[in-house]
C-alpha cells in the first residue's frame, strides 16, 4: 500500500541517514536498497483520455441495472507535471522506480485549474423520455509509473496499471455511474522508454489511442489524444541525493527508532455502508441523487499482509522511552517521540457489493478491493485503529452505480477502534473494529456499520539502538 | 496540503499584525465544526436583456462544499466579550460548475479553485460583528455565467454577537438570496451550519510573541569585511526615451477543441473570438548600457556610441515597468447551435516591461502579474464560455520582442509578437495582431562609474 505505508516508512527513513527506499519494498528490504541515482524531468502535457460509455445488453446491463445509462468520464492532466526517476540497486541487482505527477494549480491567476481534473456527464433515459442528468468533476494528481522490475534501463510510463495493488490515482471515477478504472486500465497507452533516452530528455512520449471496450454492463470507446513532453533532465548522483538526505537527517538530530513487526494474520468482516442523496434539491440535483439510496458492502479479505507500529525519537534518548510508546514497557513517554503504525495487505480478495436504489432504478453492482489498510495510531495509553479503505486520489468503494464518494482528507474513518497500547505487545494481536461514523460527505448522508476483525502476529522488534547506517538496521 | 496549510498561516499570521488592537486584549482561537453547502443557480432572463446577450437559454449551477472543518481567531477585552479578528474554512472542496442551454445538447462542467475561503468580518457595533462567506473565486469558471464580482454580494452572511461564539453555539448561515450579473439573475441557497467547538489559545498569537530580549552575550551576525574587492570602472551610456501612448487591440480566432475534447466544456463545434485592447499612458524611460573601462581608459561619448552601434560587448540596466492605462476585453461565441453570445468588460492592463541584459526585452507581460494577488477575477473571461487568460497565455506574456542593443540612440519602433497558439481549456486559438511600442530617442549621456566589488564579478563583466 502506498499511501499511509509509504508515508510511515517514510517518515522512518527520513530521520536517519542513508538513502530513500524504493517504495515498493518492505521495511528491512526498503532500508537495505541503496539509490544509484535520481533523474527529475518537467513534463509539459497537451490532451486528454476521454471514455464514452452506454449500458449495454450483451454485456448484461440488466443485471446490474445500467440499461438506460449513457454518458462520458474525462481526465484532463493540466499542462505541467514532472517525472521522478529513481534507480536503486540492492545485491547486485538494479532496477528503476518513477513517479509521475502533475501540478496542481498556479495560484492567483485567474479562472482555470491547470492541474488535473475528472469530469463526468452520466445521463439516465427515464420512462417518459427525457434525461436525468448526473455531472461531477473532481481533482487528482499523482500516478504511479509502472517499471519492469527485469531490466535495469526500461521504464514503463502508463497512466494506470493493471495489478493487485491499488492504484495511486482513480482517472475516471466520480460519483456518477460509469466504468471502473481496472475496465479501462488495460486500454490505457504505455510507453516504454529506456533511461538513457530519459537521460537525453527532450523527447515526447505520445499517448494517443482509440480503444473500445465491454465490460460488466457497460460498452464503449476510450480515446486518448495525450502526449507527453519531456523536458531537461536533472540528474543527481548517490553523493548529492545523500548530501540533501544528511540535510534532511540533520533537521531532525540523530534518531533513534524502536519497531514492531507483525504479520496481518487475518483481515475479516464487513463494513456496511447506508448513503442517502442529500434532500436540499438545489444539493442533489446535479448529482442526480435526489431520493436516491443505499448500501455498501466493504468486505476486505487478506490472510496476508504486514503491520508496523513504530516510535522515533533522539538518539539520546532512553531505549525504554521509545518502548514505552509502543506498549513495551512502562514509563512516561516524552514529547519528542513520535509514534506511528499501519497494517496493510496487498494480497487480498476483498469486495465492495453496491445495492441502491436511484430514481426509483435498482442498480447492484461488485467491484474488487485491492491493496488496503488499517491505519494505528498510538497515543499514551491506547492504539486507535481506523480504516478508510482509500487513499485521498482513490476511492475504492466506487462501483459502476452513481453513489457517494469516502475520497477527502475531511471524510472520517468508516470504522475504528481503540485497543489499550499494552495489547499490542503481545505475540497475537486481535483488534475489533466496531464503531461506526454518521457523517454528511460530497453530497451524501452516509452511516457506517462496522464490523471488522484484524488479527495480527508480531514477529520480531526492531531496535535501532545506533543510528541506522547504509540504510542497513 | 502543506504549502496551502503554511501560506494559510502566514495569512493569518499578517492578518493578525494588521488586525491586532493595540491595547491589551485576550485572544483566542475557535475551531469550527461544518456542513452544508451554498448552491448558486442562475439563467438567461429576458428582462435583463439576455436575448442581446445570446443567453436565454443557459441556466448553470455553482456547487460549493465547505469542508467539515474552519477557525476563527477572536480577540476582545476579555474572554466573554471575544469577537472574531479573522477566519476562513480549511479543505473546502473545489466548486463544481454545470451549465446547460436548452433546449440544445451539452453540458460545460468545470471547477474552480477554492483552497481557502477567509470570511469577510465587518463590525456592525462594539459586540456584533457580520460574519461572510467569502470564496475567492466563485464564477461559472469557462462556463457561461456570472464573473467573481457578481456572486461576490450573493455570499451568505450574518450579524452575530459575541455570545455566538461560545463553545457549543451554532452558527447558522442558511439563507436564500437573489442577484443579477448581466444578463443573468440567479439565486444562492445556503444550507451552511457551523459548530462553533472549545475556545483555546491562539497560537497565531504565540507565534508573534517577540520571546526573551537577547542576552548580553549574544550579538547579532556581522558580514565579515570583503578582502577580495576590487576597483571597478564603467563607461555607462544612459539613453533617455520619450513613450507616446500606445494604443494596441490583440484578438484570438477560436474554435472549439475537436470531439471528444471538446465536450466536458460543451465547446464542440463552437467558433469566437476573443479581443484584448488596452490603452498604456506612455511615459519617459530610460536604458543603460555599460562596459567595463580599463585602469587608464579615457572614455568619450562619441566613442563609445559608436563602439555600442558598431556591436560592442555591453551589458543592459534596465528593469522599468509601465502600468498607468485602461484594457478591456470582449468576447463573441458561437455554438454550433444556437444563438451568439456577446460580452465585454474593463480588464486588467497588461503591464509593459523593459528588461535584458543583452538585448532589451520588451514585454506586455500578463494581465495578472501586476494585479493584486487576492483579486479573483480573471482578465479574459467574460460572462460568456471560453478559455480563461491561463489557457490562452500559459505561462507567456502577452506578447513579446527583443531590441539589439546596437539600436539603442536612436528613435525605435518595438513590433511585439503576440504568444503562440493555444489549445486549452475547450478551445484551440491563435492570436491576431501585434502591439507597436514606439521609443523617441531624447538624450544620451556618458559617465563613468566606479564600485567596490569582488574580483570573481570583475572577470564576468565585458571589457
Amino acid at each position: 500500500m502506498r499511501s499511509t505505508a509509504a508515508i510511515l516508512l517514510s517518515l522512518i527513513i527520513a530521520t536517519v541517514p542513508g538513502p530513500a527506499p524504493a517504495q515498493n519494498l518492505d521495511f528491512a528490504e526498503g532500508l537495505r536498497a541503496r539509490v544509484v541515482r535520481e533523474i527529475r524531468i518537467p513534463i509539459a502535457a497537451h490532451g486528454q483520455v476521454t471514455v464514452d460509455f452506454h449500458g449495454e445488453q450483451s454485456a448484461g446491463c440488466e443485471a446490474i441495472g445500467l440499461c438506460t445509462t449513457s454518458g462520458t468520464a474525462t481526465w484532463n492532466p493540466g499542462t505541467q507535471g514532472s517525472l521522478v526517476v529513481v534507480e536503486y540497486s540492492d545485491r547486485g541487482q538494479r532496477w528503476l522506480e518513477g513517479s509521475l505527477a502533475f501540478d496542481q494549480r498556479i495560484a492567483t491567476e485567474g479562472v482555470g485549474r491547470t492541474g488535473p481534473l475528472t469530469v463526468s456527464t452520466v445521463g439516465r433515459l427515464l420512462p417518459a423520455g427525457q434525461t436525468s442528468t448526473c455531472s461531477d468533476a473532481r481533482v487528482n494528481g499523482f500516478f504511479d509509473v509502472r517499471t519492469d522490475p527485469v531490466s535495469a534501463s526500461v521504464l514503463d510510463i502508463r497512466l494506470a496499471g493493471p495489478g493487485s495493488s491499488a492504484p495511486a490515482t482513480d482517472l475516471i471515477g466520480t460519483r456518477c455511474a460509469g466504468p471502473l478504472q481496472a475496465d479501462i486500465a488495460p486500454l490505457l497507452p504505455v510507453k516504454r522508454i529506456e533511461s538513457a533516452a530519459l537521460l537525453a530528455g527532450r523527447t515526447a512520449l505520445d499517448m494517443s489511442a482509440t480503444r473500445p471496450f465491454a465490460v460488466k454492463g457497460l460498452a464503449g470507446t476510450l480515446h486518448s489524444s495525450l502526449t507527453l513532453e519531456l523536458g531537461t533532465p536533472t540528474l543527481l548522483g548517490a553523493a548529492q541525493l545523500a548530501k540533501e538526505q544528511r540535510r534532511v537527517s540533520r533537521a531532525f538530530g540523530p534518531q533513534r527508532t524502536v519497531a514492531i513487526e507483525y504479520e496481518v494474520e487475518r483481515v475479516s468482516g464487513e463494513v456496511l455502508v447506508d448513503y442517502v442523496g442529500r434532500a436540499e434539491h438545489s444539493e442533489c440535483a446535479s448529482l442526480d441523487s435526489c431520493g436516491t439510496r443505499g448500501t455498501l458492502r466493504v468486505a476486505p479479505t487478506t490472510t496476508t499482509g504486514k503491520a508496523y507500529l513504530s516510535a522515533s525519537g533522539p538518539s539520546d534518548l532512553p531505549r525504554h522511552r521509545l518502548r514505552a510508546a509502543l506498549g513495551l514497557a512502562r514509563g512516561r513517554v516524552p514529547d519528542s517521540v513520535l509514534a506511528n503504525g499501519v497494517a496493510w495487505w496487498s494480497d487480498g480478495i476483498g469486495t465492495v457489493a453496491q445495492a441502491g436504489l436511484q430514481g426509483g432504478e435498482r442498480c447492484n453492482d461488485t467491484a474488487p478491493l485491492r491493496a488496503d489498510e488499517i491505519a494505528l495510531t498510538p497515543s499514551r495509553t491506547h492504539v486507535s485503529a481506523t480504516y478508510y479503505t482509500s487513499n485521498p486520489s482513490f476511492d475504492q468503494l466506487q462501483t459502476r452505480c452513481a453513489g457517494p464518494s469516502v475520497v477527502g482528507l475531511e471524510v472520517p474513518p468508516l470504522a475504528s477502534a481503540r485497543v489499550p497500547l499494552r495489547r499490542l505487545a503481545a505475540s497475537r494481536v486481535q483488534v475489533r473494529l466496531r464503531s461506526g461514523r454518521t457523517f454528511t460527505a460530497n453530497g451524501y448522508a452516509i452511516s457506517t456499520r462496522p464490523s471488522l476483525t484484524l488479527v495480527l502476529k508480531r514477529k520480531r522488534i526492531i531496535d535501532s539502538a545506533e543510528p541506522i547506517r547504509d540504510g542497513t538496521l | 496540503m502543506p504549502g496551502a496549510a503554511v501560506a494559510w498561516a502566514a495569512v493569518l499570521a499578517a492578518l493578525f499584525v494588521a488586525a491586532a488592537p493595540a491595547n491589551s486584549y485576550t485572544a483566542a482561537s475557535a475551531d469550527l465544526a461544518l456542513n452544508g453547502a451554498v448552491v448558486i443557480q442562475w439563467r438567461g432572463d429576458a428582462a435583463r436583456g439576455c436575448a442581446a446577450a445570446g443567453v436565454c437559454e443557459v441556466s448553470g449551477s455553482l456547487t460549493y462544499r465547505p469542508g467539515r472543518r474552519g477557525n476563527l481567531e477572536l480577540a476582545g477585552p476579555n474572554r466573554r466579550s471575544l469577537l472574531p479578528e479573522f477566519g476562513g474554512l480549511l479543505d473546502s472542496e473545489p466548486l463544481v460548475v454545470r451549465v446547460r442551454r436548452d433546449p440544445f445538447p451539452g453540458l460545460c462542467v468545470d471547477l474552480a479553485d477554492n483552497d481557502f475561503a477567509d470570511f469577510s468580518l465587518t463590525r456592525v457595533s462594539g459586540r456584533r460583528v457580520r460574519v461572510g462567506l467569502g470564496v475567492g473565486e466563485m464564477s461559472a469558471a469557462r462556463c457561461a455565467g456570472p464573473r467573481p464580482s457578481d456572486l461576490a454580494p450573493a455570499m451568505p452572511s450574518a450579524v452575530f454577537g459575541v455570545r455566538a461564539f461560545r463553545k457549543g453555539r451554532t452558527l447558522d448561515f442558511s439563507e436564500r438570496s437573489t442577484f443579477t450579473a448581466g444578463p443573468f439573475a440567479g439565486q444562492a441557497v445556503s444550507t451552511v451550519r457551523m459548530r462553533v467547538g472549545r475556545l483555546g489559545r491562539s497560537e497565531i498569537g504565540e507565534a508573534l510573541d517577540p520571546g526573551p530580549p537577547r542576552s548580553r552575550g549574544e550579538t547579532p551576525p556581522r558580514d565579515r569585511p570583503r578582502r577580495d574587492l576590487v576597483r571597478l570602472r564603467l563607461a555607462a551610456l544612459r539613453f533617455d526615451y520619450g513613450m507616446p501612448p500606445i494604443q494596441a487591440t490583440l484578438s484570438w480566432d477560436m474554435r472549439g477543441l475537436a470531439d471528444p475534447d471538446c465536450r466536458v466544456l460543451d465547446s464542440c463545434g463552437a467558433t469566437g473570438l476573443l479581443t484584448y485592447e488596452m490603452s498604456h499612458r506612455g511615459g519617459a524611460m530610460g536604458v543603460v548600457a555599460a562596459r567595463v573601462l580599463g585602469r587608464r581608459e579615457d572614455p568619450t561619448l562619441q566613442r563609445e556610441l559608436a563602439s555600442l552601434q558598431g556591436g560592442g560587448r555591453y551589458l543592459l540596466g534596465i528593469e522599468q515597468t509601465f502600468t498607468d492605462g485602461a484594457a478591456r476585453v470582449s468576447q463573441r461565441l458561437t455554438p454550433a447551435v444556437g444563438p451568439t453570445c456577446t460580452d465585454a468588460k474593463s480588464s486588467t492592463l497588461a503591464p509593459l516591461h523593459f528588461g535584458g541584459v543583452r538585448k532589451l526585452v520588451v514585454a506586455f507581460r500578463r494581465p495578472t502579474d501586476s494585479q493584486e494577488a487576492d483579486n479573483p477575477e480573471d482578465p479574459f473571461r467574460t460572462r460568456c464560455p471560453g478559455p480563461a487568460m491561463l489557457d490562452v497565455l500559459g505561462r507567456r506574456p502577452l506578447a513579446r520582442a527583443a531590441v539589439d542593443s546596437r539600436e539603442l540612440g536612436k528613435d525605435i519602433r518595438v513590433a511585439l509578437v503576440a504568444a503562440t497558439p493555444f489549445a486549452a481549456g475547450g478551445f484551440t486559438g491563435a492570436a491576431r495582431g501585434g502591439p507597436v511600442v514606439y521609443l523617441d530617442h531624447t538624450r544620451t549621456r556618458l559617465r563613468v562609474l566606479e564600485y567596490m566589488v569582488p574580483k570573481s564579478v570583475l572577470k564576468q563583466l565585458p571589457r
